[in-house]
């Protein structure tokens, strides 16, 4: 499918649901693709965010939208837009600097927006084919191969993760234990959090998966791979993997954000 | 309503999400307003007889001060106050605060030992309780690690621990039932102005009953991961105390980290200072398995009063015995080279391996060509100038840069001038080979191209300045960085594809990791760029600015700098896996020999380091300042110091 003369801009997604047991949408999200295209080809960007929220429902919807509208004005004030000015050469800050900043910056939106309130957070910044993520909590992101692979970009900062890392419990058991919802970080609880952050090249036979845990603590990963897979449209694949999450009872607020990088030949 | 969620509010305690819409997390606002009603002004008389003189802490919904005991009127008598509010409209909130509260009346009241205050009264006054304590003259452990420059001195914590280990001894054996604290974490152990220990707010401690499970409580990073399942043992206090003595060592705070992981952070890797006695008791201490800690306080104890018994009898290694100075931290065996070779000047830069010779050019203007087995000098050219590069070899010829601005072409053989191609200034990086093309930098602000076969110029392509790095050959892409501060990315033909400028000057050659260029400038930030667009990806810091080659080993950077630390990177995410300080600065580059890290540095020794933690295996000290990067191979290392000497190790 490469050829020469091709641009490669990305094309997103998402779906969101309040969840069959709860009352009020506690996740926020921020979805935007955009690009130059000039003589010298074409410079796609895209920035997705997701965040879930908690605290009681005030506080926990207040948090993550909080958290959302921070983190997308500090990184479009960082990156987007000298990106999009050209001036990314004379941008004297880094894009791990970027990302940790505008996690900073969520972190005091929520303390003065939110106080009390809590909420994870992902970023996800595609400048060109580099994907740069900031992820704090156990929402998640992955790439899900067209080949029917999928890699797991992030790690939950839960307790139940952590014990099955040291090898306390097994991923089975992890479905079942009371603790499993426990985080030991969280945007709004101190404010000396940091954020995992990672870059990796986002290759055109992969799609990109934001989500809250309302989906992948009820739809299995190859059940999620299939959806995709079998659905027409980025969008269908959003609403079928909501769908799915809500069959399952719904336990909690659901939020997908679905990206892929697509070719304009011209 | 669930515990944890109120337990959170009240101990600042790990996360809990709602998990059902009938779980609702308290509200925090009505909350914030009982604390507010909770302080008690200065010259408040409680009870007729507690005058408050001041507040000395608040948390939740409690407040403590400080108050004088009216009851005694011919002397300043001080007592503390802990007063606790519970207005609240829930009912299971005020049942569980007042339990608690006076669950700590009572444990208080029954126990007696110096390193626990005592309780002088108990009362309830309205929608407040007020517990009567002894006054603590001092600082909790907080306060002082916040407030200490620097590392708090080994002898001074243990002496603490020591207490600390009696006192939960002392609960631990406490009849009919042992208490478990459950809380040690520095906030909760105050010293006093003799430098005695006191175990303060025993809010949260709890009677022993075996095999019980009880709330998870504590606080994180300071829990033992069985608290967080509710259980409450005497080892639980010991994990706490454990991560208590990690952060006295450390200064790097349990609850900043992911939960669990002491062993991911040896306390020497921190602060080098620590006895290795001392750092065993700390990793027991904080086993992840129960059973694999101390059993009891008193064993812990009894190590503690090992270490400060034995350490008057501890050597300093920097006595000036050779064998004692070329040994490692704890003198396990003495290493000494098996050949040295000596020129007539100094040695700066970094030697050449090839079937079985060793090239390196000296300052006294020669690049010799050595037996690497012997040291035995086989021959040597002399060029005009200091060689500071080190060179290069293909199809039976040696290439090295000079300072009388030539890049020269000897034979392999015989060491005699094949070419020699002149730039406009001193040649101080050192070339690199690819399809019989050699490229190298020049202070003359080119890059050149030059034929390996001929000697002619392919192409040259200027720059802002100098270029002394050394050109990192990647997928047909040129990578380079100059003393203007300027990174660039050219084609094979010398066009340039990208650039990017820092502040201060990039004397260090690049490594490629995945797709990022890794390279240290003296600025004193380790870049990652992305090699496509020059974008930086990550940064990281040292103290001071760096021209030492990173060097990637699995995943990690390892690199040194001109603040004397030899770091060890992620590559993941930029943090410092650990660092190791030398008495002079890293000029040079690391090199990595199966587990272990070699390196030089000015202060004269040639260190070598376990890879995995940073750890001294073995130093070696020459007569002069290491600036170049020692080579290795099979089992052979090579490294070239000020003192005009090559060294050659086996490892």
């Amino acid at each position: 499918m490469n050829n020469e003369n091709a641009i490669i801009y990305y094309d997103a997604a998402f779906a969101q649901s309040v969840g069959r047991q709860r009352e009020h949408n506690e996740d926020s999200v921020y979805v935007s693709t955009g690009i130059t295209c000039d003589h010298n080809g074409g410079e796609p960007y895209g920035l997705f965010i997701v965040a879930d929220g908690m605290g009681g429902y005030i506080s926990g919807e207040t948090a993550s939208s909080a958290a959302t509208h921070a983190a997308a004005t500090s990184l479009i004030k960082s990156m987007i837009l000298p990106y999009v000015g050209e001036s990314m050469e004379e941008n004297n800050i880094s894009l791990h600097e970027a990302l940790d900043k505008s996690v900073k910056d969520a972190q005091k939106s929520v303390s003065s927006n939110a106080p009390g309130g809590g909420t994870t957070i992902i970023a996800a910044l595609l400048l060109k084919n580099q994907l740069t993520l900031a992820h704090i909590g156990d929402s998640r992101a992955y790439f899900i191969g067209k080949d029917g692979s999928i890699v797991y970009l992030t790690k939950d900062h839960s307790l139940i993760q952590k014990m099955i890392d040291i090898g306390e419990i097994t991923e089975d058991e992890a479905n079942s234990h009371p603790n499993r919802n426990y985080l030991y970080k969280a945007i709004g609880q101190d404010p000396s959090v940091s954020a995992d952050i990672v870059t990796h090249v986002f290759r055109n036979d992969s799609r990109l998966l934001l989500c809250t845990d309302g989906l992948w603590s009820v739809v299995n990963e190859k059940k999620m791979i299939k959806i995709i897979a079998k659905a027409g449209s980025l969008q269908a694949a959003c609403d079928q993997l909501v769908n799915e999450a809500n069959k399952a009872g719904g336990p909690d607020n659901i939020s997908v954000i679905l990206v892929e990088s697509r070719e304009n030949s011209l | 309503m669930d515990i944890a969620s109120i337990l959170f509010e009240h101990y600042n305690l790990i996360i809990q999400k709602e998990s059902t819409t009938e779980t609702k997390i308290i509200d925090k606002g009505d909350k914030n307003q009982g604390a507010n009603q909770t302080r008690l002004f200065p010259g408040t008389l409680l009870e007729g007889r507690y005058l408050i003189q001041s507040m000395v802490g608040r948390g939740g919904m409690a407040g403590v001060y400080c108050a004088r005991d009216m009851h005694f009127p011919n002397t300043i008598k001080l007592v503390a106050v802990k007063e606790m509010l519970f207005q609240t409209d829930d009912s299971f909130v005020r049942d569980t605060v007042i339990q608690n509260f006076e669950r700590e009346a009572n444990i208080l009241g029954g126990l007696s030992h110096h390193s626990i205050p005592h309780i002088a009264d108990y009362f309830t006054r309205g929608d407040r309780s007020y517990l009567i304590m002894e006054y603590i003259q001092g600082k909790d452990l907080e306060k002082i690690i916040d407030e200490t420059p620097g590392y708090l001195p080994e002898e001074k914590i243990i002496g603490w621990a020591i207490e600390i280990c009696e006192v939960l001894d002392y609960l631990h054996n406490f009849k009919p039932k042992p208490i478990i604290y459950r809380d040690v974490k520095p906030s909760n152990i105050m010293i006093d102005t003799n430098n005695h220990v006191f175990l303060i707010d025993f809010g949260i401690a709890k009677v022993f009953v075996l095999g019980a499970k009880g709330t998870m409580i504590g606080t994180e990073g300071f829990s033992p991961p069985e608290q967080y399942r509710g259980e409450a043992t005497p080892s639980a206090d010991i994990y706490s105390l454990g991560a208590t003595l990690h952060y006295l060592m450390t200064k790097v705070d349990p609850r900043e980290q992911a939960p669990f992981t002491f062993h991911e952070r040896k306390v020497k890797n921190i602060n080098p200072a620590i006895s290795d006695a001392f750092e065993q008791v700390i990793e027991k201490a904080v086993k992840y398995k129960p059973d694999e800690r101390y059993h009891t306080a008193l064993d812990m104890e009894e190590d503690l009063k090992k270490i400060l018994n034995i350490k008057s009898g501890l050597t300093n290694d920097s006595n000036s015995d050779e064998d004692s100075k070329n040994k490692t931290g704890g003198g396990i065996f003495a290493v000494r080279p098996v050949w040295v070779f000596a020129c007539e000047d100094e040695i700066r830069n970094s030697p050449l391996y090839h079937n079985d010779m060793v090239y390196i050019g000296s300052y006294d203007r020669n690049l010799y060509a050595l037996d690497a087995n012997s040291g035995k000098m086989l021959w040597k050219s002399p060029t005009e100038a200091g060689i500071t590069t080190k060179p290069a070899i293909f199809e039976h010829s040696i290439y090295v840069g000079s300072e009388d601005n030539n890049l020269y072409a000897l034979s392999e053989r015989t060491g005699g001038i094949e070419w020699k191609y002149a730039t406009g200034d001193a040649i101080r990086s050192s070339p690199r080979i690819t399809n019989k093309i050699i490229y190298i930098g020049s202070d003359d602000g080119y890059l050149h191209a030059v034929s390996s076969s001929s000697g002619h110029a392919l192409w040259k392509t200027e720059t802002s300045g100098p270029i002394r790095s050394t050109v990192l050959i990647e997928d047909d892409r040129l990578y380079f960085g100059g003393e203007e501060g300027e990174f660039y990315c050219m084609e094979l033909s010398g066009d340039i594809k990208w650039r990017n400028k820092m502040k201060r000057a990039i004397t260090s050659s690049a490594t490629i990791y995945q797709e990022e260029v890794i390279f240290s400038s003296l600025e004193g930030f380790l870049y990652a760029l992305d090699k496509n667009s020059g974008w930086v990806i990550w940064r990281f810091r040292m103290q001071k600015g760096s021209i030492s080659t990173p060097l990637i080993v699995k995943d990690y950077v390892y690199v040194g700098s001109a603040d004397g630390n030899l770091y060890c990177v992620d590559t993941y995410r930029p943090v410092e896996k650990w660092k190791f300080k030398t008495e002079g600065q890293i000029a040079g580059s690391p090199a990595v020999y199966e587990n272990y890290i070699y390196f030089g540095a000015t202060d004269g020794y040639l260190y070598c380091l376990d890879s995995s933690n940073g750890r001294l295996v073995w130093k070696y000290q020459t007569n002069g300042p290491i600036t170049g990067t020692p080579t290795l191979f099979s089992h052979m290392l090579y490294i070239g110091s000020i003192d005009h000497k090559l060294y050659a190790f086996k490892v």
